[in-house]
């Protein structure tokens, strides 16, 4: 109980804070406080570990959550929020990848044929976001993240799949693999069925990745699992493989087109991670729901107002 | 064609290809950080001069990166290797190593998926390194 009040007076507290940031921020557009530009990455830092504890206790990636809320509450412009929530989203990624693919959790023949169309798309969603007016995008983005939210709140928990019937593609390519699932110490064979299908899904995923900057794990997942029949687990693992690769074309853009403040990514990317590692600690002690609805009320906080200051620019 | 289930396939365990991928996005992914932490650290405590001062950054960083990059002098595309004698452009360095880490494993593991007659992936994986080599130079984002 302690901890569930914890988390929500934390959520509660990155809003304050993030608010307080904006703050200054109007302080020092007014030109008196330029010699405390170091309060910048200090805040930052502080609000990005929130967003990874937050963010890994709902099972969201880190971007998903960075992009809006310091997109909407920051004075940065969204251009370099979003190259920082692309770098955050992709060392995360990098980070995570290793042991999944090795516990067998993450398996490239899966994430290869996906991520290449996901690539292509998040290098051209990347090359829209960068040309079109920040409003338009700050906009776009308050809707999209309200309706994950709206998302996260009607549906249930994935299904475990398992027995779906390999189709042509997948028979193919021989997606199909063996897992030990670490928590009952069972194996796991999959196989993947939909391969088609999943081609325009995970093509639009890579588009709203470059264009907004977010990571795209709330919805690789749920592809990869109820579209395409892959188990939980190894989902949730191969997700992270997609991004890494997705993540890296659009990364690459932001960084040709100059989108990358060397100042903002490094408190961001230790913040997040950070947050992640204290946040895996606390899973444990806070339940599921409530978890589940501070993520909810964060996102639809954090996605109404970036609504709002798309609107009012 | 008939329909496999997943009891029909032949258990196996993780890949020596995903293997391979995983030790090299391990260690360019190590690099990375590595690198990103000491640049940061050279950057912010002042050890190299950056391009930008960090004082007139507040100034800047609300604008558009079009406008941004007028502002402060800076140029887009590959601009910033030819500047890492500059605290906030070396900091750029770690980045590109970070966005480096997956076509090197890409290209770790092609030569074993042509050699194990896995042409499919491997016309894949060169389709995706062209992708990633287009991104990175600038071809398509630029």
């Amino acid at each position: 109980m302690l901890c569930a009040v914890a988390l929500v007076l934390m959520t509660l507290g990155l809003f304050n804070l993030a608010a307080a940031a904006e703050v200054v921020a109007l302080t020092d557009a007014l030109g008196s406080a330029a010699e405390d530009w170091w309060l910048w990455p200090l805040a930052l830092f502080a609000i990005a570990l929130v967003i990874g504890v937050v963010s890994v206790m709902g099972g969201i990636g880190g971007g998903t959550l960075f992009v809006p809320v310091v997109g909407a509450l920051f004075p940065f412009h969204l251009d370099f929020v979003r190259g920082a929530g692309l770098i955050l989203a992709l060392a995360g990624a990098l980070a995570a990848g290793p042991q999944l693919l090795r516990d067998g959790l993450a398996s490239l023949r899966l994430a290869m044929p996906l991520a290449l169309f996901g690539s292509v798309f998040s290098v051209l969603g990347a090359m829209v976001g960068l040309s079109l007016p920040a409003s338009v995008v700050q906009i776009a983005l308050g809707l999209l993240v309200c309706a994950i939210a709206l998302l996260m709140l009607r549906s249930s928990v994935a299904a475990e799949q398992g027995g779906v019937q390999a189709d042509a593609i997948a028979q193919a390519l021989g997606i199909r693999g063996r897992y030990v699932d670490p928590a009952d110490g069972s194996a796991v064979r999959w196989t993947v069925h939909r391969t088609m299908g999943g081609v325009p899904v995970f093509a639009l995923i890579g588009f709203m990745g470059g264009l907004f900057g977010i990571g795209a794990g709330w919805a690789n997942m749920p592809a990869l699992n109820l579209l395409m029949g892959a188990p939980l687990k190894l989902a949730a693992g191969t997700s992270g493989l997609l991004l890494s690769v997705v993540n890296t074309s659009a990364t690459w853009v932001y960084l040709n087109r100059g989108a990358v403040l060397p100042l903002l990514v490094v408190p961001t990317v230790l913040g997040v991670m950070l947050g992640a590692m204290l946040g895996g600690r606390l899973l444990r002690r806070v339940s599921a729901r409530t978890v589940r609805y501070t993520v909810i009320v964060l996102l639809l906080a954090a996605g109404l107002r970036s609504l709002i200051k798309g609107l009012a620019a | 064609m008939n329909p496999v289930t997943p009891q029909d396939v032949s258990p196996h365990d993780v890949s020596p290809h995903d293997l391979r991928y995983a030790r090299w996005m391990q260690r360019g992914a190590l690099l990375g950080f590595v690198l990103l932490l000491l640049s940061y650290a050279l950057y912010l405590g002042g050890v190299l001069k950056p391009a930008v001062d960090l004082q007139r950054l507040p100034q800047l960083w609300t604008l558009p990166v079009a406008d941004y990059l007028r502002a402060s002098g800076s140029q887009d595309g590959w601009y910033w290797l030819s500047q890492l004698h500059q605290g906030d452009y070396l900091n750029v360095l770690g980045i590109a190593v970070l966005a480096s880490v997956t076509p090197l494993c890409y290209l770790a593991v092609l030569p074993g998926l042509w050699r194990a007659g896995e042409h499919a992936l491997a016309w894949i994986a060169v389709a995706e390194l062209l992708v990633l080599l287009c991104a990175a130079a600038g071809v398509l984002g630029t």
